[in-house]
């Protein structure tokens, strides 16, 4: 074979080889995963000891969130963008805290702009014409919970005091099962730093969360939401309001 | 010689293939349409005709270099021509793309005129028709001419190998790729659950199960790349078989 027949096909595979493996390791979440690994979003949260096994010292969050934005600029839609935020999860920041982590500045700040970019576009879809996602509320529900939280720990308690009543109060959103479980879940969080296996807090969020719903839709039938699992949602007879919530959401636990 | 007789014989010898396959899926469509008249359940047009029609480009990419290269080494042009032949051929993908996105467009909006369309295809034609051709559309003709690519380098693979060699990569290459997918899916081993992330994560972008059509469309072209060059290192010194 002559030697000049051979260049131009080794020259593209060896191309296309480095092309794919780039693609592979630095624009898919193939490499985020690597670094987040260690972090709770990716363990599975119900399981406590997995969290005490962490090792947070191997968490390097500034190359997660170089990855995370090189991958954004490839990836510009939705769920992308979804993916993007995961890396800047409350859960996961939250623990990085209690675990005397110092995070990079403006981390927190990231984080609510790529919220309030998916909450823009969420709303969009799910207020408009032409839902394109029509069990969109879940998705909504875990931004705006994150976005809340993510707004305390970056010291602007005023305003993610405002906007979790936007959420609960304001919000005209029907949300099923799945969505309303989602807040309460986020919410839970912020009372017992990340141990969503205390169900007291969760129900009492829930509880909340639907009482302003009947609220807003009385006509709803609200047995429908919770048929799943019903021994869930015995909730107790508590004194306190919706403000008193609130107060405690932002500010209760890290005071 | 002509090399673009070549290239028209390669376009000519297929087009018989081509209008049975398509005759049959816009029969297929048709039969679809009918049905969506007298059927109040979910209309199901679409994905299968994307599907069948990567399938058939795939077998026309496996036939497309044995008898190929006989007829044209017999009629006096290089191997070098003969690969190029091919690589002019690989429109042919795009055209494919063409014919089979707008019958299913049509099958689609017969579909949705008649209440037929489950509700995700529903609201998403409503939304966004351009959008949703036009993404079907690249991603379909990349697809297509991947398909084409490596039904080329697998034919022109086995035809290099002696009979051993083909024994042994018809075993194997099934063998590893199940055993990979079953040890994956028991959860027993990290290495095939990793490998499986890692050809998750090239071919779809992440390893969770969303797709992200630009990570599906670079890998692939990446994938015919690396086949058309295999092909074409391949075809140099390619023996005449009887």
């Amino acid at each position: 074979m002559k030697k000049k027949n051979i260049v131009i096909p080794v020259f593209v595979i060896i191309l296309a080889l480095l092309g794919s493996t780039f693609m592979t390791v630095c624009t898919t979440d193939f490499m985020q995963q690597y670094y987040v690994s260690t972090a709770p979003t990716y363990v599975d949260f119900h399981d406590r000891t997995a969290y005490e096994s962490i090792d947070y010292s191997k968490f390097n969050y500034e190359k997660t969130r170089r990855f995370a934005d090189l991958r954004y600029k490839i990836e510009p839609n939705i769920y992308s963008l979804g993916r993007v935020m995961d890396n800047y999860d409350p859960g996961t920041l939250v623990r990085q805290v209690k675990n005397g982590m110092t995070l990079p500045d403006g981390c927190y700040k990231k984080g609510i702009e790529y919220c309030e970019k998916m909450l823009e576009h969420d709303y969009k879809d799910f207020h408009g014409e032409n839902p394109i996602y029509p069990n969109n509320d879940l998705f909504r529900a875990r931004y705006f919970s994150q976005y809340v939280f993510l707004l305390y720990l970056d010291g602007q308690t005023e305003k993610s005091k405002q906007e979790a009543e936007k959420f609960v109060f304001a919000d005209k959103t029907e949300y099923s099962a799945m969505g309303l479980i989602s807040f309460s879940e986020y919410f839970s969080y912020v009372y017992n730093d990340g141990d969503p296996n205390d169900k007291a807090w969760v129900l009492e969020t829930e509880k909340y969360i639907i009482e302003y719903n009947k609220a807003v839709n009385p006509e709803r039938d609200y047995t429908q939401v919770f048929s799943n699992e019903p021994q869930n949602y015995i909730f107790p007879d508590t004194s306190k309001t919706v403000s008193d919530y609130l107060n405690e959401m932002t500010t209760g636990y890290y005071n | 010689m002509n090399f673009k007789n070549a290239v028209r014989y390669r376009y000519m010898s297929s087009i018989k293939s081509f209008k049975i396959f398509y005759g049959i899926i816009a029969a297929l469509v048709v039969l679809d349409i009918i049905a969506s008249f007298f059927s109040s359940s979910i209309n199901s047009t679409g994905p299968w005709a994307y599907g069948a029609t990567v399938i058939f480009i795939f077998v026309v990419g496996l036939n497309s270099f044995k008898p190929e290269l006989k007829f044209m080494l017999q009629n006096g042009y290089s191997r070098q021509q003969t690969h190029l032949s091919f690589l002019c051929y690989l429109p042919m993908g795009i055209i494919n793309a063409v014919i089979c996105v707008i019958p299913t467009l049509i099958s689609y909006k017969f579909a949705y005129a008649t209440g037929t369309l489950s509700d995700y295809f529903n609201s998403e034609v409503k939304v966004s028709d351009l959008k949703a051709i036009f993404t079907a559309f690249i991603v379909f003709s990349i697809l297509n001419i991947a398909a084409l690519s490596l039904g080329y380098f697998i034919s022109a693979m086995y035809y290099r190998l002696n009979p051993l060699g083909k024994v042994l990569i018809s075993v194997f290459v099934p063998a590893i790729v199940t055993l990979v997918s079953a040890m994956s899916t028991s959860g027993t081993n990290t290495i095939a659950s990793l490998i499986i992330s890692y050809f998750m994560a090239f071919f779809c972008g992440t390893g969770t199960g969303y797709f992200y059509y630009n990570h599906i469309c670079a890998a692939v072209v990446f994938v015919s790349a690396i086949c058309l060059s295999g092909a074409h290192l391949l075809i140099y010194k390619a023996p005449v078989k009887k």
